[in-house]
């Protein structure tokens, strides 16, 4: 490793650490991981199960990942999409394969901790191969100012029996812009669950669109959004559920708390095309719940923590 | 010493009176029970009490300050709380998070205490979610958990007996006795049993208070009582009045 990529590596560990991220994990190469600044790959570590390679595009790289049928990686695979110059572009594109029966978990870390004006976009293909299992988990780390536009982006097939559970938190920092779009194909049997957890400050603007299509007999899905806004952040919630098979089921969760001057929509879209599929959704939008704050008030604390410790609790 | 000292208290919400020119004092360590049948008014009460409604009228007094126009933290932190009829619940807090911030201690053994003295056991409860998960008692005995942390010097509990089980109740009541023996309570309740730990009882009729005392007294008759509580001249006798409608 040259002397600039082992610095850079060294600072992006250095943040991930102090965000509560496992650095650890990857400088002592515990598991599998990779780590990205900008669009140069400055780390990288297969283990027996899990294979990661890369290749350079146009701003960027295409990841390719690919767990071994059989295969039960015990470690989380962490992968840490850095950037640490001021202003630029990144884009990953990734192909992750979870071979049959295999499982794994896989976590990563965005980081932008100098962002001045920086677009960061995510577009995935990921395949659950039959009775495999991914823990997909996304947390970002923005810096407190700064123009971020954010668009991660994937569709996943999730083969018979397997399972699919993506978690995605944008809890610290500025969120700057924020466009999600996951589509999940649901086969026979299989399970899904999204969950998306985004705490929008100043005039930060997220937009997620969510969707699962129940392909297969017996499919299950759930969608979980809890969004919190304050100030002037603006929010647009679309959950898409898609009944296509016999006794599927799916269910959208969905709360959106307003503060401020913030404004957020939700909008719940169910089709269903078999008489035994079973789709639901509830979709909350309002101000901090008033007796949630007056019981802990009730306790001593003050207006601010109170909201504080039911903010933290909603996006826990 | 009056701790409490409730004066000439009404609340009127959109033209309708709730409650009338209530008035009672609480001594320092008592329990003092607040009776009636339901829809006279004590959750309404307590809500005024704690500060979560202003009062149409009236003045409310904690040891001898004037509290009426305080906000319900200010009130908190003069040692006064309460515990709803139905606590409320919070995704994604757990239970000792819960205790942690509301006896504003991180001290495990004093929330493990807590925990045990409400007779749920700290081992199968500190993670457990303060959410939709918890049933009605659980909940409940949490609330109670709660208030017993935070040591208030006077702690209004509203019906905090219901949804507790019988093998849980001899439990709740001696943690509503050992909250006593260091402040006074409040205790808002349709059960004997509770009413037997109380030194003194009010009863509350259609908003109004009908006398304050002896809660084997009170408690004999409020049934009966509370029946004809808007006419005072039946209510006189009320044990034979009720028997002429019964018959
Ligand atoms: N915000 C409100 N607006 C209108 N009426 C109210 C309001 N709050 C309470 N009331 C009415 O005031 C009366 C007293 O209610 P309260 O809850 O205080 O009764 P309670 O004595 O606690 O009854 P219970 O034993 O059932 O708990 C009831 O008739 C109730 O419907
Ligand atoms: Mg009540």
């Amino acid at each position: 490793m040259s002397l600039d990529r082992r610095k850079e590596f060294e600072m992006l560990m250095d943040v991930l650490g102090k965000e509560g991220g496992d650095s650890e994990a990857i400088k002592e190469n515990l598991g599998a991981s990779m780590v990205l600044n900008k669009d140069e790959v400055i780390h990288v570590n297969s283990t027996k199960g899990v294979i990661i390679t890369s290749e350079k595009i146009q701003d960027g790289i295409k990841a390719h990942i690919r767990v071994v049928d059989n295969h039960k990686e015990e470690k989380p695979v962490h992968l840490c999409f850095g950037m640490l110059p001021k202003e630029g572009r990144q884009v990953i594109e990734s192909v992750i394969i979870i071979g049959k029966n295999a499982k794994v978990k896989i976590m990563s870390h965005c980081i932008f901790p100098n962002a001045v004006n920086i677009e960061h976009i995510m577009d995935g293909k990921l395949i659950i191969e039959e009775g495999g299992e991914l823990i997909y988990e996304e947390e970002h780390f923005h810096s407190d100012t700064g123009k971020i536009k954010v668009v991660p982006k994937f569709e996943a097939i999730v083969e018979k029996k397997a399972k699919f559970f993506n978690n995605f938190y944008l809890k610290k920092g500025k969120v700057g812009e924020l466009y999600i779009d996951y589509h999940v194909k649901l086969k026979e049997s299989a399970v899904t669950e999204l969950t998306t957890k985004i705490y929008g400050k100043e005039d930060d603007f997220i937009e997620t669109k969510e969707k699962i299509s129940l392909e297969g007999e017996n499919a299950r899905g759930l969608i979980l959004g809890r969004i919190v806004l304050k100030d002037r952040a603006q929010s647009k919630f679309i959950g898409i559920t898609e009944g296509l098979a016999p006794n599927t089921r799916a269910h959208v969760d969905c709360t959106e708390i307003i503060m401020d001057q913030a404004k957020a929509s939700a909008i719940p879209e169910i089709i269903s095309h078999h008489p035994s599929s079973k789709l639901t959704h509830e979709a909350a939008i309002g101000q901090i719940d008033q007796k949630q704050l007056q019981t802990l008030m009730a306790k001593g604390l003050t207006e601010d923590q109170a909201i504080e410790i039911i903010v933290n609790g909603i996006l826990s | 010493m009056n701790l409490l000292e409730v004066k000439d208290l009404s609340l009127v919400i959109d033209g309708k009176t709730i409650f009338k020119e209530v008035n009672f004092k609480i001594l320092k360590g008592e329990i003092h029970a607040l009776i009636g049948v339901n829809g006279c008014g004590k959750s309404s009460i307590a809500s005024v009490l704690m500060g979560l409604v202003s009062p149409t009228k009236g003045s409310i007094f904690l040891a001898g300050e004037d509290i009426t126009n305080l906000s319900i933290t200010d009130r908190a932190k003069r040692g006064l709380t309460l515990a709803w009829q139905e606590p409320t619940r919070f995704e994604g807090i757990s239970v000792k998070q819960y205790l942690e911030l509301s006896g504003k201690t991180k001290d495990m053994i004093q929330i493990r205490n807590a925990l045990n003295t409400v007779g749920l056991l700290p081992s199968l409860y500190l993670s457990r979610k303060v959410d939709k998960s918890l049933s009605g008692g659980e909940r409940k005995r949490i609330e109670l958990a709660s208030v017993y942390l935070l040591k208030p010097k006077i702690a209004i509990l509203d019906e905090i007996d219901s949804g507790v089980d019988y093998v849980a109740i001899e439990k709740v009541l001696e943690t509503i006795k050992t909250i006593s023996s260091k402040g006074s309570v409040l205790l808002i309740t349709h059960q004997d049993e509770f009413l037997k730990i109380a030194d003194v009882a009010t009863l509350i009729c259609n908003g109004i208070v009908l006398r304050t005392g002896n809660p084997n007294e009170i408690s004999k008759y409020y049934k009966y009582e509370c029946a004809f509580c808007d006419d005072e001249e039946r209510r006189k006798n009320p044990l034979e009045e009720f028997l002429n409608v019964t018959g």
